[in-house]
């Protein structure tokens, strides 16, 4: 065995406690992916371009951008976007000012999350990334930047934000769908095999499918993109905030943080790699 | 990565052309499966009905038996028991046929697994087997047999509920094998997909088992769900690492949510 391809990129994580300012979120998301530059660990430099926007490495030909933005002290916003400069989607935090809150940031060259426990309201959280084009090769198609969060540009918590619900590129169209793999007992998803019989925990790669280039519509047919980058799917059960010990290959431990801002779908949950 | 343990037991694969008499049929198993595939016979032999196949004992020292009984010439029956001699398939027998004018046969077998396929207008497939539980420790809590629901019921009548899917299994605190539901985990995008990727190449998953209420119990031996636009007794050629590809054959059951059913050939 191997350590599977989307689990083998670098990764970062960083946990800071008692924040009151979304901009600190910014400077320390700005600290990670900035000066973090060790080519043996995965860790390839972004770059800064102009405020709050930050462009990913070049990684197996495929990058993205995201840019975050203070719209208040307790307002964060990011916006995601694709290679060619698309706007995959804008969205925000709101965080509560009665408390200070912590924020967990986990970067790499393929993949962000930022997830903030606010303690006297629901986590929430931004994430974006690019896919692990595999079985495909890395250059296949150009449908490869994927986002979210947990409320729009308007501060609204409408509801787009679950494990399976994503934001990607649809034909030409950016736009959030349920798009993420399910695993049920027919084509309209659901949640079987989630632990085993002896009640270990079955974990599943965060798969994206989206509609081809010029197969769009309603019934343009999704196609397989591929996989998030050192994130997993993970039974409900599980606390949010847990820090959960993963084989990911033989005799091959990986640490993950279940995400808490990441709406549950299925009995699933979201959790990425923190070790 | 390596080839993974539901890919890495041993198979066979055989067909026969024009088969007439299901005898042939038991008559064929007896070779790909005690002559050739460390199987025993502990009722029967060739030429005789009924005939009971034992299957190699696994590191635990299980195994599945299944009987073989020519109802007709065109009918054949099947007895699926565990270890502990439990009738896995719950209804007295499973039953298929061929035509009476000859039908192609397609085998596909295993120390874990066995399938019969019937090239007719409407193909017809008998499957069963005890699956790889990794990453259970083997037989930890229990071993997970199964076999599928159709074709045919006692009476010789089509199952039109026989899915691919729809298997016999034993749910986590059942007494009993039951198997008219769907038991196979299937990955699906709630949106109209196709199983395939962008660039179009057909995307193969095993056919992982489950009790319907949340239990991942194991997977199926040498086979794999397949994109339903592929034709009966197509082949598709599929990675199953880094380096080696296997050759899996769409067998005869009924379409369940736009995928279909293959063993390995080769």
């Amino acid at each position: 065995m191997a350590i599977p391809h989307f689990l083998s990129t670098g990764f970062r994580f960083f946990e800071h406690k008692g924040v009151t300012d979304v901009q600190t979120i910014i400077d320390d998301f700005g600290t990670e992916v900035l000066t973090a530059d060790n080519a043996p660990k995965g860790w390839y430099a972004w770059t800064n371009p102009s405020t709050g926007v930050f462009v990913s490495p070049t990684y197996e030909g495929k990058h993205f951008q995201v840019t975050l933005t203070r719209a208040t002290q307790q307002k964060l916003q990011m916006e995601v976007r694709d290679q060619g400069n698309i706007v995959i989607c804008t969205r925000r935090i709101n965080c509560p000012s009665a408390n200070a809150w912590t924020a967990r940031i986990f970067t790499g060259p393929g993949h962000v999350m930022i997830d903030v426990t606010m303690f006297s309201a629901p986590p929430e959280a931004l994430y974006a990334g690019i896919l692990d084009l595999s079985p495909d090769a890395q250059n296949a198609h150009d449908h490869y930047v994927y986002g979210g969060g947990a409320r729009s540009n308007l501060d609204v918590a409408d509801g787009n934000n679950n494990v399976h619900e994503v934001y990607m590129l649809d034909d030409t169209v950016a736009g959030h769908r349920t798009r993420v793999s399910q695993y049920g007992s027919n084509q309209n998803g659901g949640s079987n095999g989630s632990k085993t019989l002896s009640g270990a925990r079955v974990y599943r790669p965060r798969e994206m499918w989206c509609q081809q280039s010029g197969a769009g519509g309603t019934y343009g047919y999704l196609h397989f993109a591929g996989k998030a980058y050192q994130t997993l799917l993970c039974p409900q059960s599980l606390a949010l905030g847990a820090r959960i010990y993963v084989p990911i290959d033989q005799g091959v431990l990986g640490e993950f943080i279940v995400i808490g801002g990441v709406g549950s779908n299925w009995t699933w949950l979201l959790c990425v790699r923190s070790a | 990565m390596s080839i993974p343990t539901y890919l890495s037991s041993t198979f066979r694969y055989k067909e026969t052309l024009a088969v007439v008499d299901v005898q042939t049929i038991i008559n064929d198993l007896y070779v790909e499966l005690v002559t050739n595939g460390g199987w025993t016979c502990t009722v029967g032999g060739s030429g005789q009905t009924p005939t009971t196949f034992k299957s190699p004992a696994r590191a635990d020292g299980l195994f599945l038996t299944i009987q073989c009984t020519r109802t007709s010439a065109t009918r054949i029956a099947y007895v699926v028991r565990d270890h502990n001699g439990m009738l896995v398939n719950n209804q007295t027998d499973t039953r298929q046929d061929i035509d009476v004018a000859g039908s192609t046969v397609h085998y596909f077998t295993g120390p874990f697994h066995f399938c019969v396929n019937t090239e007719r207008a409407t193909p017809e497939c008998f499957y069963c087997g005890l699956a790889d539980q990794t990453p259970e420790p083997i037989s930890i809590p229990r071993p997970t047999y199964f076999a599928s629901y159709g074709p045919r019921d006692t009476s010789g009548t089509w199952v039109v509920n026989g899915y691919w899917s729809y298997l016999y299994i034993m749910s986590m605190g059942a007494t009993s094998y039951v198997g008219n539901a769907s038991r196979a985990i299937l990955r699906a995008c709630t949106d109209s997909f196709l199983r395939k990727t962008m660039s179009g190449a057909l995307l193969c998953e095993p056919l992982e088992l489950t009790d319907g209420a949340g239990i991942f119990m194991g997977r199926a031996y040498q086979a794999m769900i397949v994109d339903s636009s592929l034709a009966f007794a197509a082949e598709a050629t599929i990675p199953l690492d880094d380096n080696n590809t296997g050759v899996f054959k769409v067998v005869g059951c009924i379409v369940t949510s736009n995928t279909k059913l293959a063993f390995r050939k080769a």
